[in-house]
């Protein structure tokens, strides 16, 4: 063992700054990529921020933990690695500047703590507090207003045209200047052939669970090849193939219409060949009869998620059935799914409609040098099925044209999601009123403060009725791939939960197990009259125009607000939001061209017009939710990451005696010293 | 804690300008590091747990399990410059520093052959707290790059009140009597002489670029210092 050491912030500093001198040079629209190359030789060309990340060797727990969080939001957002760092890094050296504390001013190293812990998490105290009481207000009264929204629009062209705008700004990032008109308008025409005006939320939703059986990914022809096909495309190809006209009927089976004389683990004893021949005989005159009752019920296609015998096989091709065989259970549930239809798993129940799906045609098709089927759906309540086909000339290159879409529809969800307000009156602290139960189970004011907070902090979903959300807990997490508040979907964590059946009781559990019940009336009217801070669809210019306008109104409040360390937080924030335009603008070749779209920026919102900053380059739009979401995240790992007082070094073999002690001392495992464990 | 605050804040005043310049070096230097590391973890080192024992800098392991200190092996240090063991130029303004204070009168330049120390206004010769910081120093991959020129003899027995600057040989006319400067000239001579030499081998041995064009500068500015020598002794 290592041993402990502290965590100074010297280290976290220079990790941060590291990573962002790494990601700092494909950031943007003329952002550059990295050449991966494996000794076994393949090869990767890719300029997306996550891949990057998790490529780098990293020992140091701290850049571990923060690459960690990075992928946390990636997976949460779907965009935003590479503005993760930056900001991070720029919030770091904002804090570092002012010598860890804003309040304390500039002082020789040898007066405060050696590793400037205490500095360190005051400014983490500071960053969270900034959140929950500044950034909410700052962003809904003055940022939002500005924003337009993408489904304001009167014509259908009109609203196309603005989702492609999106789009083609998130993939110009991502996939570069030569593949993103294209990839934007694919993107744009599948969310168009889905049908997903009707139910965007839950359409997209869907998409992005099932992406992995919605899209064919192609090697070997080059990304203009890549196309929508209506329907599915199931990747196993057809056993049997029998041609029919039209609109046919399917049904689903897990299990295999040949029956099974015997069990596993168990012992046939044939007696005599003549028990031997009734059997045969008997599993024949079984298989017939299920393929005929199969057959009266119209079922032309078979998609089976076992392997089915040859003499099931034979009867299917004489009753005229297509038979696919080993398909895997993710695409017979989505199959399952977008037909409204049960898999057979009891050949019994083969006697009404439930089980059989009508499919409008059943074919094969070549994609690459496999063969696939291709069966349509007929179009559902809310939604039209369409599945992708993406090719690419390497398989590097085509696995980033997938993450690249699959991110995409990401971002299409969160843009579609409102961001609700955490809570009621904001500028206030402690302003849900808890009852005194809550006061007695921290100890210390520190946790008081982080109940209170987290308390406020569990209103994200807009489920009416039941409410079931979580936070991080009492305990800080030992790894940071935790997200809170806003996107956190439903998760439970056993330590305090409050969940809220109808509108009539509510019951809250404390950490320690004590229970109280009847939250005041206050805290009822908080959770339901939770008001929305971004409205669904909320765009902003792309280049920055989110940045400039919170650096212009967070320097306006600080001359409103009277507190300290609030105008110190404010500015701290406001100047590390800039570093992201900066750096997105220094790519572009022109000297200065960062300061005059900023001075030009600043002089129309002093005159009053809409937020329209002219960028040089191409046009984009970019969602206000991911960037606050972005905002959010960073400054929630910043304040852990600051309030880590010491790191223990572990080895591989001693994590399992280690998890045996966690288990028995966990009365001594407190907030004021939690750990990264390295192993 | 708050009261020390509230103390200390009637206290603060702006850091002065020395702070500010130390402030402003120390940030370059960071980035630099920043810079540096970045560069090595794309090519594929890995990132350790360890800070280096000198100067608190993450250490980085290369393939070969070697552990590299990005900090003390490219860069220069922060410390080093003020080291007059270390640093010719450091050396020299440390004795210029304890002149001013003493206000001894400055030695002529009639010194034995054998010590040729000294030259005419007092001041040693960097080259030879060069050569006493080689020394020190031991063997490296490539000469450092503040040293070889400040190295740079540009020296002439005339030319002594000017800090010799790098690369370029200074030559400020200082009337001197020339017949009792022979022995001072010749010795001059032999010392660039023996600077030629010593560069000529390094520039065999050199692989980096920018140490070779540090070393031509130097082997073409002694070339000229021999020549005015020469100059000289032909009056």
């Amino acid at each position: 063992m290592k041993g402990v050491q502290p965590a100074p912030l010297g280290a976290l500093v220079q990790v941060a700054e590291a990573l962002e001198d790494v990601v700092r040079r494909c950031v943007g629209p003329r952002g550059g990529q990295v050449f991966f190359t494996k000794d076994t030789g393949e090869a990767l060309i890719t300029r997306e921020g996550r891949r990057i990340l998790t490529a780098l060797q990293l020992d140091h727990p701290v850049a571990r933990a923060l690459v960690g969080c990075v992928s946390a939001h990636c997976v949460a957002t779907g965009d935003g690695a590479k503005s993760f760092i930056l900001l991070l890094a720029a919030l770091l050296r904002g804090i570092r500047a002012t010598g860890g504390s804003p309040v304390a001013g500039w002082r020789s190293s040898g007066q405060t703590d050696p590793c400037g812990r205490l500095e360190a998490r005051r400014s983490a105290c500071q960053l969270l507090s900034f959140q929950t009481q500044v950034l909410d207000a700052v962003v809904k009264e003055h940022v939002a207003p500005h924003a337009t929204s993408l489904f304001s629009h009167t014509s259908p062209a009109e609203a196309r045209r603005a989702l492609r705008l999106l789009l083609e700004a998130f993939f110009r990032g991502r996939a570069g200047q030569v593949h993103c008109g294209l990839l934007a308008e694919m993107a744009c025409d599948f969310y168009h052939r889905w049908n997903c005006e009707r139910d965007r939320v839950g359409t997209l939703r869907m998409i992005r669970d099932h992406f992995p059986e919605l899209h064919t990914s192609v090697t070997g022809f080059p990304t203009s090849k890549s196309r929508i096909l209506q329907g599915l495309v199931l990747h196993r190809d057809l056993t049997v193939y029998c041609p029919a006209e039209g609109p046919t009927k399917a049904a689903v089976l897990h299990t295999a219409l040949q029956p099974l004389l015997t069990e596993a683990d168990s012992t046939l004893i044939i007696s005599s060949s003549h028990q031997f021949h009734g059997w045969g005989t008997w599993v024949a005159g079984q298989v017939e009869q299920n393929v005929a009752s199969l057959e009266n019920l119209q079922v032309k296609l078979l998609l089976s998620a076992v392997k089915q015998t040859d003499l099931v096989l034979y009867h299917a091709k004489k009753a005229g059935m297509s038979v696919v065989e080993c398909l895997d259970m993710e695409e017979l549930s989505l199959f399952c799914r977008l037909s409204g239809v049960l898999p057979l798993t009891d050949l019994a129940d083969l006697v009404d409609n439930a089980h059989v799906a009508s499919v409008t045609f059943c074919q094969p098709v070549v994609l690459g040098s496999r063969r696939y089927t291709h069966v349509g759906i007929p179009e559902g309540r809310d939604f039209l099925p369409h599945c992708l086909v993406l090719c690419g000339p390497a398989e590097g290159l085509t696995n980033q044209c997938v993450s690249a879409f699959g991110d995409a529809i990401r971002v299409m969800q969160r843009v579609c999601e409102p961001v609700r307000c955490q809570h009621r009156h904001m500028g206030k602290r402690g302003n849900i009123n808890l009852p005194s139960s809550l006061e007695k189970s921290p100890s210390s004011q520190n946790e008081t403060e982080m109940g209170t907070m987290k308390i406020t902090a569990i209103i994200s979903q807009d489920i009416p009725g039941v409410l079931k959300d979580s936070y991080m807990g009492l305990e800080w997490p030992t790894h940071a791939t935790k997200r809170e508040n806003i996107l956190v979907e439903n998760r439970y964590t056993p330590d305090l939960n409050i969940s809220i059946q109808g509108h009539d009781s509510a019951e809250t559990t404390v950490g320690g197990g004590q229970k109280t019940s009847d939250m005041t009336a206050s805290v009822k009217e908080n959770l339901f009259y939770s008001n929305t801070l971004i409205e669904p669809g909320a765009v902003l210019p792309a280049g920055g125009a989110f940045e400039f306008l919170l650096h212009h109104y967070l320097l306006k409040y600080t001359s409103r607000t009277h507190c300290p360390d609030t105008q110190a937080a404010c500015r701290l924030v406001a100047e590390a939001l800039l570093s992201l335009p900066r750096q997105v603008y220094a790519h572009s070749g022109t000297g200065g061209h960062f300061l005059k779209v900023y001075t030009s920026f600043v002089s129309r919102i002093q005159s009053g017009e809409p937020a329209r900053p002219v960028s040089l380059g191409p046009e984009g739009l970019e969602s206000v939710a991911c960037k606050y979401d972005l905002l959010v995240s960073v400054l929630q790992c910043l304040g852990r990451l600051l309030s880590v007082d010491a790191i223990i070094h572990t080895t591989a073999l001693r994590v399992a005696d280690q998890a045996r002690e966690e288990d028995e001392d966990e009365d001594d495992l407190s907030v004021r010293a939690p750990r990264l464990c390295q192993h | 804690m708050a009261l020390n605050a509230e103390d200390e804040e009637f206290d603060w005043e702006p850091p002065s300008e020395a702070e500010m310049k130390v402030i402003q070096a120390r940030r370059e230097r960071q980035d630099k590091i920043s810079k540096l590391m970045g560069d090595y973890l794309l090519k594929g080192y890995k990132m350790l747990g360890e800070t280096c024992g000198q100067c608190e800098t993450i250490l980085l392991q290369d393939r070969q399990k070697k552990n590299y200190c990005v900090a003390c092996q490219e860069l220069d240090s922060d410390v080093d410059k003020d080291n007059p063991a270390l640093n010719a130029q450091a050396a020299l303004s440390q004795v210029r520093e304890r002149q001013l204070a003493a206000q001894d009168s400055p030695q002529v330049g009639g010194a034995s052959a054998g010590d040729s120390s000294l030259s005419v206004s007092g001041l040693p010769r960097p080259e030879h707290c060069e050569g006493a910081a080689s020394g020190l120093r031991g063997p490296l991959l490539a000469p450092p790059a503040p040293a070889a020129p400040a190295s740079v003899p540009g020296l002439t027995s005339c030319n002594v009140a000017t800090v010799p600057k790098p690369v370029r040989p200074i030559q400020t006319p200082v009337p001197a009597p020339a017949h009792t400067q022979h022995p001072a000239v010749s010795c001059a001579e032999e010392a660039l002489l023996q600077k030629l030499r010593w560069a000529a081998q390094e520039l065999q041995q050199s692989t980096a670029v920018e140490a070779s064009a540090q070393l031509c500068g130097l082997i073409r500015s002694c070339a000229e210092s021999l020549r005015s020598l020469k100059e000289l002794q032909q009056p």
